[in-house]
């Protein structure tokens, strides 16, 4: 099949009705039977093909303005005044009285021109041509315009032009308007497939009762242009952080670890006590935990309770000093939105499900009395993990941050390293840094530490524990080159189908 | 944690070490004191120490000392020492239910500039606000030796007992009226609340050198750059605390240029035994075995290479076969635990050089079972082409308002920021913020989220209780209750829940076409076509239906 014969098995019907109405005509801006808008989109469609090109004119029309719109439900002045008229004759006075001041002087001056009235001792009196003088050229035109709307300027009969010449005289009657015009012209490649056109109609949609009846058998199937562009749909999809956030579970998952939950509402013993952070330690006040009114009940965590109380006091038996100073429990019932998921860790550390060995983590919301800025938000994500078992140390940690490394930021070993950190509840403590290609620096992701004997003992754990809780948002970032922290919680949902 | 600033020349000064100027590699640098760079310009730095706990080098002088010893300048304890000195302090036992103790120390010949006492501020200005406890612990006065006329008195007078110049004003003025007119004074006065006599520290002249912890006097109590001999005073409420403090402004001095001389603290009985500091002998002795440090690390370490660490961090060290003697200064107030020494050992030896070992531990692993079931249903969902969203668990009370559903949520008590002060307890009006934020987007519209909720429960530990919920939610031209009920009866059908809805009355929806969901007669959802009302208070005018079930309890 020659090219020429596909496009022309390709068309649909309106393309088909305007290229035939071309192949005779050159030049066109519309066509009998389709409304502008089809034509148009006809036009395209085959422009599209090459078998048409598109001009666009500047075009003049009238239109109807304000007055003329309202001549139309009311008639003109001079028809009001002879309606008046045939009735009974008015004097001049009347008139002004009837009519607005430039409607009266008008109506008057032609009544009087076309010989419909006569004015006598300030009296208007119809006249026998008067009686009959049903409609004017005026009139008929602003009641033509009135059913088309507009009219081109161009093509104006010589009764039309006559009408408009005079209507223009009077204000606020016709205007004059400016519009674009879309012209098609056919081009050698469309006179071709015209020639070419297929006689009969193919085959559109394809239906099941064309199936049954098998109707398609002496029939064409309309061909398609499989290349063409068509409208978009969205499909359904995970939100993009929270995708990357199964991916990091299943990772960790595959990596041995089993995930444990904990509240958000978060009594201040796990949040802080039970981390070994001195009760009048500074970032235990009201800029850095969010309160919560109301008292949390530990009257199950009796022992712990006391446990605590001690390491904090004097270090009881774990080594150490302790803190010093008087311990207060009732302080430990106070209510926080959790400030880091190490009060998860303090928890599964606290409870009877613990298994040694053992390696836990969660993902969870913790919460700050942060201003948001591109990089802080007030409720954002950590990655929390433990590992305990006998015989761990500082090194299988370090071994474990760069595992992380290379897992979940997808960063080479030699792109890791290690400085020390600071957290009140785990010593030797460590901050990992990765290097990011994209910001040319290296950027604190990962700290972690053993916690602290004075946070396990008290929990009941002999046994090491190797922590961390990372500022998983960061991680993201890095991996998908997010300035922006607040992106992650992006309320665009085209942000979120993935358009830019 | 502290920033302090530092200037480049000073610290090369103080250490004996040129600095370079590449960020990164002045991070090398700084990372033996757990620092990290903010920034730098020209000559000056900003530090960020890492440790809350070491007041100790969150000033210049304290970092240099650390540094010293890293780089090989000096190594051990710092040799401090004080001589001996007829200077005295007498207390008077007024105080004692006030600020009970006192130290101080007077330094000789100290070489300063406007740079060093900018310094000193600093010092002075981290530990009051840090260690200090806000002054509440400890508060520090610095003073000009050549004014004073010794002995001098600490002790407890009326508030309007007497007048003197405060820091920084130009006339004289009572405690009582330092308390309610200098900013300092309107700062810190509730440390004083509820004592009818105020603290004061005078000379043999009557004359005020500060009113503790408040505010020092402008003219005793103000050292320029050609001040060459100082006292230094440290109040307190612990002595322990007091010391410490005193220990550590000394330090600076005497790093520049300064001999210390002690100062007697004539204690009445009822508050302490006769005193004379700084306390710089050291108080505290540890022992450690290299099997101890060896374990913690994963390291091969003997005796003599932890004692090397160790000096470079400035402790005193002896060695006798596996155990190692350490002497702790008594500015080390971190050091409460053998594996805080542990730790300054692996810092010294450097973190990149410890070798990184691999875990081989069976052990039972997987995801919660609320995972499990919540990542079933969100993979079903986006079948139906709905797009999953995220929403913050904080929001406000007009998003709550606006959505016609009754505010007993539970709320911060000191939020930042309204539109993150309560805690949602539905998943409904988060979504319908989201939709209307998308007015302008492609429609239809088709979203869900799984997300946690809390509510309020007194008989629950935490006083509350947190529940997963999904609320799915079409927004579009003609949606009808029919298209949102068989999406639900489709979810119902895959997770295996048998659910019914009865007719509901909800002000969020519109009256008969709502519905509660209920599971084996307990309501656990809502659905139902959302009232033009609502929509109309979130400037929307595309119709939504939508569901919400619970999932299962978190905690």
């Amino acid at each position: 099949m020659t090219e020429i014969k596909k496009v022309a098995e390709m068309l649909q019907d309106n393309e088909i009705k305007v290229l035939k109405n071309l192949y005779t005509k050159k030049l066109a801006f519309e066509l009998d039977g389709l409304s502008q808008i089809e034509f148009i989109r006809a036009g395209m469609w085959l422009e599209n093909k090459g078998l048409v090109t598109q001009k666009k004119k500047k075009e003049k029309y009238l239109v109807l303005d304000e007055l003329g719109k309202k001549y139309v439900k009311e008639k003109l002045p001079e028809f009001r005044l002879i309606e008046i008229l045939k009735k009974h004759s008015i004097s001049i006075k009347e008139l002004k009285e009837k009519f607005e001041s430039d409607e009266a002087t008008f109506a008057l001056g032609y009544v009087k021109k076309k010989n419909w009235a006569e004015i006598k001792d300030g009296i208007i009196k119809i006249t026998n041509t008067g009686k009959k003088a049903k409609e004017s050229i005026e009139s008929r035109f602003i009641q033509k315009l009135s059913n088309i709307k507009k009219i081109k300027k161009e093509t104006l009969s010589d009764e039309d032009k006559f009408a408009y010449l005079e209507l223009r005289k009077r204000k606020k009657i016709i205007k004059e308007i400016e519009e674009k015009e879309i012209l098609f012209e056919i081009t050698k490649k469309g006179e071709r497939v015209a020639k070419n056109l297929p006689k009969n109609k193919g085959i559109g949609v394809l239906t099941s009762s064309i199936i049954k009846t098998e109707k398609w058998k002496n029939k064409r199937f309309r061909r398609y242009d499989v290349s063409a562009g068509v409208p978009k749909i969205n499909a359904g999809m995970k939100q993009r952080y929270l995708a990357f956030l199964d991916e990091v579970k299943r990772e960790l998952v595959s990596m041995g670890f089993m995930e444990m939950t904990g509240p958000v509402v978060e009594s201040v013993f796990f949040n802080n006590d039970a981390l070994f952070m001195p009760q009048d330690h500074p970032a235990r006040g009201i800029h850095d935990l969010y309160q919560i009114k109301g008292k949390a009940n530990l009257s199950k965590y009796k022992k712990i309770i006391e446990n605590v109380k001690n390491v904090h006091e004097t270090g009881g038996k774990t080594g150490s000093k302790g803190w010093g100073g008087e311990f207060n429990e009732e302080i430990t019932k106070n209510l926080v939105l959790r400030s880091q998921t190490t009060a998860v860790s303090a928890r599964i550390l606290a409870s009877r499900e613990l298994r040694i060995p053992g390696k836990y983590f969660c993902i969870g919301r913790c919460y700050r009395p942060d201003v948001i800025d591109t990089t802080h938000l007030t409720e954002f994500n950590q990655l929390e993990g433990i590992i305990v078992a006998k015989d761990l140390n500082f090194s299988h940690l370090l071994g474990m941050l760069a595992k992380f490394a290379s897992k979940i930021a997808k960063v080479s070993v030699d792109k890791v390293k290690f400085l020390p950190g600071y957290f009140p509840f785990t010593e030797p403590s460590v901050e990992c840094y990765i290097y990011s290609e994209e910001l040319k620096k290296w950027i604190e992701v990962m700290p972690a530490g053993i916690l602290r004997p004075e946070v396990t003992i008290p929990l009941g754990v002999r046994e090491p524990v190797l922590a961390w809780g990372f500022g998983i948002e960061r991680l993201f970032m890095i991996r998908e080159k997010i300035a922006d922290i607040r992106e992650l919680f992006s309320q665009d949902l085209e942000w979120l189908r993935g358009k830019k | 944690m502290p920033i302090i600033d530092l200037n480049l020349r000073d610290m090369e000064k103080l250490i004996g070490i040129k600095m370079p100027v590449d960020k990164e590699k002045l991070n090398d640098i700084f990372q033996y004191v757990g620092g990290e760079v903010e920034d730098v310009y020209g000559d000056e730095l900003k530090l960020e120490i890492k440790c809350r706990n070491r007041p100790d080098i969150w000033y210049a002088e304290g970092i240099a000392k650390e540094l010293k010893g890293a780089f090989g300048k000096e190594n051990g304890l710092l040799k401090l020492k004080a001589e001996k000195s007829n200077y005295k302090v007498i207390v008077n036992k007024n105080i004692k239910k006030i600020r009970p103790y006192i130290g101080c120390v007077v330094l000789k010949g100290c070489k300063l500039s406007d740079n060093i006492i900018k310094q000193i501020m600093q010092q002075q200005d981290k530990i009051d606000g840090t260690y200090g406890r806000k002054r509440k612990k400890t508060s520090i006065g610095i003073y000009n030796f050549d004014l004073l006329e010794f002995p001098l008195y600490y002790k407890a007078i009326d508030p309007e007992e007497v007048e003197f110049v405060p820091l920084d004003m130009d006339r004289k003025m009572t405690p009582k009226k330092a308390l309610l007119t200098h900013p300092k004074g309107r700062e810190y006065a509730h440390l004083l609340k509820g004592h009818v006599k105020y603290p004061i520290f005078m000379d043999s002249k009557k004359q005020v050198l500060s009113f503790p912890p408040i505010i020092n006097s402008n003219d005793l109590g103000k050292i320029k750059y050609n001040t060459k001999n100082i006292l230094i005073e440290v109040t307190g409420t612990e002595y322990e605390a007091v010391q410490n403090v005193l220990v550590m402004m000394a330090i600076s001095f005497i790093a520049r240029g300064g001999k210390a001389y002690e100062v007697h603290i004539d204690y009445p009985k009822e508050i302490f035994k006769k005193d004379t500091t700084p306390k710089f002998e050291v108080k505290e002795k540890k022992k450690i075995s290299t099997d101890y440090v060896n374990s913690i690390l994963g390291t091969d370490f003997k005796a003599n290479e932890i004692k090397r660490e160790l000096e470079k961090a400035r402790f005193g060290v002896k060695v006798k076969g596996k155990e190692i003697k350490v002497e702790i200064p008594s500015y080390r107030t971190d050091i409460i635990h053998d594996s805080d020494l542990v730790e300054d050992i692996a810092i010294m030896y450097g973190y990149n050089k410890l070798p990184l070992s691999d875990l081989e531990l069976a052990s039972e692993a997987g995801l919660s079972e609320i995972t499990k079931f919540s990542d079933k249903i969100r993979e079903f969902l986006i079948g139906f082409k709905a797009q999953e969203v995220l929403n913050f668990t904080l929001t406000s009370d007009s998003a709550i308002e606006k959505s016609g559903v009754e505010n007993k949520n539970i709320r911060i008590e000191n939020p930042i920021n309204e539109n993150y002060s309560i805690l949602r307890k539905e998943l409904f009006p988060g979504i319908l913020e989201f939709l209307s934020k998308n007015t302008k987007k492609e429609f239809p519209q088709v979203i869900f989220e799984v997300g946690d909720c809390v509510e309020k429960d007194s008989k629950r530990e935490t006083n509350s209780k947190q529940i997963k919920k999904v609320c799915f939610a079409i927004c579009k031209d003609k949606v009808t209750f029919t298209e949102i009920k068989q999406i639900l009866e489709s979810l119902a059908n895959y997770i295996g829940k048998e659910l019914k809805v009865e007719e509901k009355e909800k002000k969020s929806f519109i009256s008969g076409r709502c519905g509660k969901i209920l599971e084996n007669g307990k309501e656990i959802g809502i659905i139902g076509e959302i009232h033009p009302e609502i929509l109309k208070n979130w400037g929307m005018s595309v119709p939504i239906a939508l569901f919400e079930i619970e999932i299962g309890e978190v905690f």
